[in-house]
């Protein structure tokens, strides 16, 4: 089962994930179908399990799951998620509400991808009392 | 831009400018540094509420139900939109004062240290985390300064209260009547804005933000009651000029004219911002609790007095050795 590790702090907006692993100040955000990936990898998960609801979101696409594969290694490589023990038992398709769980949303396929960004580092160094700027302000330093 | 970002406020205009799909009449550059505001403000923001969920859940564990106020509670029930759009520099909980000892402790046990006592304030114990870990905490016994309390004290915050949760978490925030009182109280009275003629521009963005989305559910009569009872009426009366001024918000507090000529005033510090900031400073550099805290007991002239000559003393000193620095030889 996968999950995102212990240094990986994220947050779900409207259409997008923005994702800070503390270990290193990294940013990353995600947007289209990796939203979607995101939110099934909260839970735990199984690749499989992520292609599943990807499936039921947007329909039998065949490149669902070479570009999980893909998006899922991306993933491990920048540290952002791991191996989390045995598969949790069965349940609904992770993510999805029960509406959206029977057929296609209509929604067109993204393959999932991110923007990471990593000139901000120094924002986990810095102290917003006594770093910032006193012209420009926060978050810009001194 | 410089505005914007030194009160942070940089990724609400990133946000306004790509609503109105208007980020091509911006030059590139200034699109780049807006962007990167706003991402910086997230990656704040994100981060902040990550710290929250911590203190919490600690805070939930020896049965506490903090009151979190400002900018946490918007960013813990999502009212101000994207974490991008508002920055803040702190988190500030509230709790009763039989709470307040068994707080602090089990926050500290959290890996947070209160800051330098010299410069702590009177109404909150502030704690700063270790660096990376998140950033600053004020745990409050009270809401803020004199005149501050004198239009909301912490008994009436917390009496009205509204319970929340957060999957597991449980949290309360201020009504929205006091949320709107305490925005403009904090605003105007706690850091001297409205005495000093100042432009506090994100409490402003917040007050606009919020009776946007709440003006039915705020009791109007009992905010205009509370300032007037205190007999702060005037800088209600500005604060909300100065909201319908700059961003075209209206609410039910009348346009006087003395908060007409307030504006007026605001515009001219705006522009020679040390007209505001000289007189503030000094009031805070000699403010009474600060004396006692830094000298202990005796004359308030006397302890005033002996500032001053520190003050002198050091700004000779410094002036000094700028001028070395300049000419070593």
């Amino acid at each position: 089962m996968l999950a995102p590790a212990p240094s990986v702090i994220s947050e779900i907006l409207d259409n997008e994930v923005v994702i800070i692993d503390m270990s290193t100040g990294y940013y990353f955000n995600m947007t289209g179908s990796a939203t979607n990936i995101w939110q099934c990898l909260m839970d735990g998960t199984t690749p499989e399990k992520i292609c599943e609801s990807l499936r039921v979101r947007f329909g039998a696409v065949p490149d669902i799951p070479a570009a999980v594969d893909t998006f899922l290694e991306q993933l491990r490589a920048e540290g952002l998620i791991e191996d989390a023990g045995s598969e949790p038992p069965p349940a609904e398709p992770v993510g999805l509400a029960p509406e959206l769980s029977q057929t296609p949303t209509g929604e067109q396929f993204q393959p999932p991808s991110f923007e990471k960004f990593t000139d901000m580092a120094h924002i986990l160094l810095a102290d917003p009392v006594h770093d910032a700027d006193p012209t420009r302000g926060w978050p810009s330093t001194r | 831009m410089g505005v914007a970002k030194q009160h942070l406020l940089a990724g609400a205009l990133f946000e306004a400018i790509r609503g109105r799909g208007e980020l091509l009449a911006v030059p590139d550059a200034v699109v780049f540094d807006l962007a990167r505001a706003h991402r910086e403000t997230r990656f704040e923001n994100v981060r902040f509420k990550h710290q929250l969920r911590a203190v919490i859940g600690a805070l939930n564990h020896v049965d506490i139900v903090p009151l979190v106020l400002k900018g946490g509670a918007f960013l813990l029930d999502g009212s101000s939109g994207d974490p991008g759009a508002r920055g803040m520099y702190d988190i500030d909980l509230l709790v009763r004062p039989n709470e307040f000892d068994r707080s602090q402790a089990t926050i500290a046990a959290l890996g947070y240290h209160p800051k330098d006592p010299l410069h702590a304030s009177p109404h909150a114990v502030n704690f700063v985390c270790e660096t990376g870990a998140g950033g600053g905490l004020d745990l409050h016994r009270d809401l803020g300064s004199p005149a501050l309390i004198s239009v909301l004290p912490a008994s009436d915050a917390l009496a009205r209260s509204v319970p929340r949760a957060l999957e597991d978490l449980r949290y309360a925030t201020m009504s929205p009547t006091d949320t709107v009182i305490h925005n403009v109280a904090h605003a105007q009275l706690q850091t001297l804005e409205h005495a000093a003629a100042a432009v506090p521009l994100r409490q402003l963005h917040t007050y606009a933000t919020y009776v946007t989305q709440n003006l039915d559910t705020v009791d109007w009569n009992e905010v205009t009651h509370r300032f007037r009872l205190a007999g702060r009426r005037p800088s209600l009366d500005a604060h909300a000029e100065l909201v319908y001024r700059l961003f075209g918000i209206a609410t039910p507090v009348e346009s006087t004219l003395r908060a007409r000529l307030h504006y007026e005033r605001c515009m001219v510090t705006f522009v020679s911002p040390v007209l505001s900031e000289l007189p503030r400073n000094l009031y805070f550099a000699f403010e009474a609790s600060y004396m006692r805290r830094r000298y202990g007991s005796g004359p308030m002239t006397m302890l005033r007095i002996r500032h001053a000559k520190r003050l002198w003393k050091d700004l000779r000193a410094r002036v000094v050795d700028q001028v070395l620095a300049r000419h070593p030889q």
